[in-house]
């Protein structure tokens, strides 16, 4: 419990010290490639209900559960894997 | 100099926004859209809000649903105008709420007196809540009812009568729907109470073949076209100059399209002033 | 211009006895929700005019319209998903999910909550079972791009000042945005080659044995950043967005990790402002 409290005590401390050297604030750094940045895009209630851009497009190529085996697009580039993943 | 009409706020020109001020008179919002109170959305409304008067359009309210007001949502609408204090406040004539579950689409209503009475209550309702005035829009439609025994403005003007709501006239929808329909564009705006109209809006339109059968479709992907500026002309000659907006939601281009298009819709105004005097 | 003709309301031929208003609508949202093989309603057809072109063929046009708006955003929350899996293949799915989870609100913003759900259902058993996991990732995105801003922030001064015998027992507060994703495939990497068009052509190939990956999205400036993070961070972080005190959350981390570093932890979460206050 002690070794717990001075670990935890620790860290705090450290975070203070940090902190009190100014280096604590949120910063954009070094290995960008492992991060994604966005903002919304699009707002969503616009082509729902503002106008009607969906009203001439073509009907659906069918119906049916068929899509849960055929999937056509880029995930034929996912490889490996089995049906039942290890845990 | 700054121009007197105003253009719709898309999420596309948020960045434009950010860096620039463009001379349009004032801006309007889909409400729904900012719902959420964090992120980037709030934060450009928040600081356009400064710079712009600006007006809160609601998309999915349905007041025409014969499903109880989605309280929730009328509560959303309210924090918003509190928070943005707009200076206008508008909906659709529509449904699209059925059993708890949306469409979210602007659906058509048979012009019965049924209808009527539900509406005009539905609005009074909403306006209470909101503690103001709304505008009520027109939509585009592509089909009619057969009970309906009311024109669309009759049951337009009635509404504004008996709940005392203001107008928002959709110059592009009346035109979608005349030719959709065959009725007279002039006919309709003439027959509507001048004073109620608070709010003008105008859009593109694209042309469908359906059969063989010309049908024209609301997508606001496109410039006004030449016969809704005349009709537009015609209108502010029966409703005396009122706020004006020009949208576009489909193919949205740069945004100073759409200030040349609020500039049209300023010499427009300023012709028919001219006429007038 | 047929644009100005004559119109009117001439019922001819139109029956009289009108549905009432609520049936109406029943009835029409049945038929703008029904798949494209669906025997049409009589009686609705029988409560619209034709007028040159037969109401069934006017009630199509809303009918792709609502379903058109739908998957529109819904592709605008899932653009990976909608790669994956292709455009066509995301169409059947989507309006597969649209008629078991149709919108509740006349606010868009939620319709895509249950997708990765959905998609764990009709895909767990399959090779594509990953896809609920990328987009449980995609929606985690969409959440932190809108959820609210947080009302403070974190004091570190008035953190350094809790007497050392009560560190354990302190509760952070998440940032609002906060959102924390793991799982056993490679999430990260699949999402992040496929949430935009690529500029240079095909995704790479990506390898779904190569292990399986956490990440932390949070609220950078008005947006919104996703960033990897191991194992033991994940658990640390889910145990204190819980509301679990420091010293259990460490406990839960250092069971993941015997060599999870604190210190470094904290520095990190904090720098990334990933709480908003903490209570004593």
């Amino acid at each position: 419990m002690n070794r717990k409290n001075a670990i935890l005590g620790a860290a705090i401390g450290s975070l203070f010290a940090l902190h009190s050297l100014g280096l604590a604030q949120a910063a954009d750094d070094a290995g960008a490639k492992e991060k994604c940045y966005g903002v919304a895009k699009a707002g969503k209630n616009d082509c729902a209900a503002n106008g009607h851009s969906c009203a001439g497009q073509a009907k659906s190529d069918g119906n049916g559960k068929e899509w849960v085996h055929l999937p056509k697009g880029a995930c034929e580039k996912i490889v490996g894997g089995s049906t039942q993943p290890k845990a | 100099m700054s121009l007197a009409a105003g253009v719709g706020l898309r999420a596309p020109h948020h960045e434009a926004w950010r860096s620039s001020r463009p001379p349009v008179g004032w801006l309007e919002a889909h409400a729904e859209n900012y719902f959420p109170q964090g992120g980037a959305q709030p934060a450009i409304l928040e600081r356009l809000r400064a710079d712009y008067p600006l007006s809160l359009h609601g998309v999915g309210l349905a007041l025409g649903s014969v499903e109880p007001l989605d309280l929730q949502h009328v509560a959303r609408l309210r924090r918003m105008i509190e928070r943005y204090q707009p200076m206008l406040v508008s909906e659709h004539l529509c449904w699209g709420r059925v059993d708890g579950s949306h469409l979210n689409d602007l659906l058509p209503l048979p012009y019965t007196e049924e209808a009527l009475r539900h509406v005009a209550s539905r609005v009074g309702e909403l306006q209470e809540r909101l503690g103001r005035r709304v505008l009520v829009e027109n939509l585009s439609t592509y089909l009619r009812f057969a009970d309906s025994t009311l024109e669309e403005w009759e049951f337009l003007a009635a509404l504004a009568a008996r709940s005392g709501c203001g107008l928002l006239l959709d110059v592009n929808n009346v035109y979608v729907s005349a030719c959709n329909h065959g009725f007279d564009a002039r006919r309709f705006i003439a027959a509507l109470p001048a004073t109620a109209v608070g709010e003008i809006h105008l859009a593109g339109h694209d042309v469908e073949s359906i059969d063989g059968r010309e049908i024209r479709v609301d997508t606001h992907g496109s410039a006004v076209c030449d016969e809704v500026w005349s009709l537009y002309g015609f209108a502010l000659g029966h409703v005396g100059p009122v706020p004006t907006l020009v949208e576009w939601d489909t193919d949205v281009p740069e945004l100073e399209v759409l200030v040349a298009e609020a500039a049209r819709a300023d010499a427009v105004a300023c012709t028919a002033r001219a006429a007038v005097a | 211009m047929h644009c100005a003709g004559g119109g009117g309301l001439s019922m001819a031929g139109a029956p009289t006895a009108g549905l009432p208003l609520a049936e109406l609508q029943r009835r029409f949202a049945a038929a703008l929700r029904a798949p494209d093989d669906a025997a049409p309603d009589a009686t609705l057809l029988g409560a619209l005019r034709d007028d040159g072109l037969p109401a069934a063929r006017r009630l199509e046009l809303y009918r792709r319209n609502v379903q058109g708006n739908f998957l529109k955003v819904l592709a605008l929350e899932f653009p990976a998903i909608e790669r994956l899996g292709g455009a066509a293949w995301f169409r059947q799915a989507g309006l597969d999910f649209l008629r078991e989870h149709p919108s509740r609100s006349g606010d868009l913003h939620g319709i895509g909550a249950p997708f990765a759900g959905f998609l764990q259902r009709r895909l767990g058993a399959t090779p594509h079972a990953y896809f609920a996991d990328v987009a449980a990732l995609e929606w985690a995105w969409q959440e932190c791009l809108v959820a609210p801003d947080p009302d403070g922030s974190l004091d570190v001064g008035e953190l350094a000042s809790v007497a050392p015998r009560d560190v354990g027992v302190l509760r952070f507060v998440p940032h609002p945005a906060l959102r924390l994703v793991g799982s056993r495939w490679p999430v990260f990497t699949i999402w992040d080659a496929h949430r935009e068009p690529r500029a240079d052509g095909d995704p790479p190939t990506i390898d779904l044995d190569r292990g399986g990956e956490c990440a932390i999205l949070r609220r950078s400036g008005e947006g919104a950043e996703a960033r990897r993070c191991d194992p033991s961070t994940l658990a640390w972080l889910q145990a204190l967005a819980a509301g679990q005190p420091f010293g259990d959350a460490w406990e839960v981390a250092i069971s993941h990790d015997a060599g999870f570093d604190v210190a470094r932890a904290l520095a990190e979460a904090v720098r990334l402002g990933l709480f908003c206050g903490f209570r004593a």
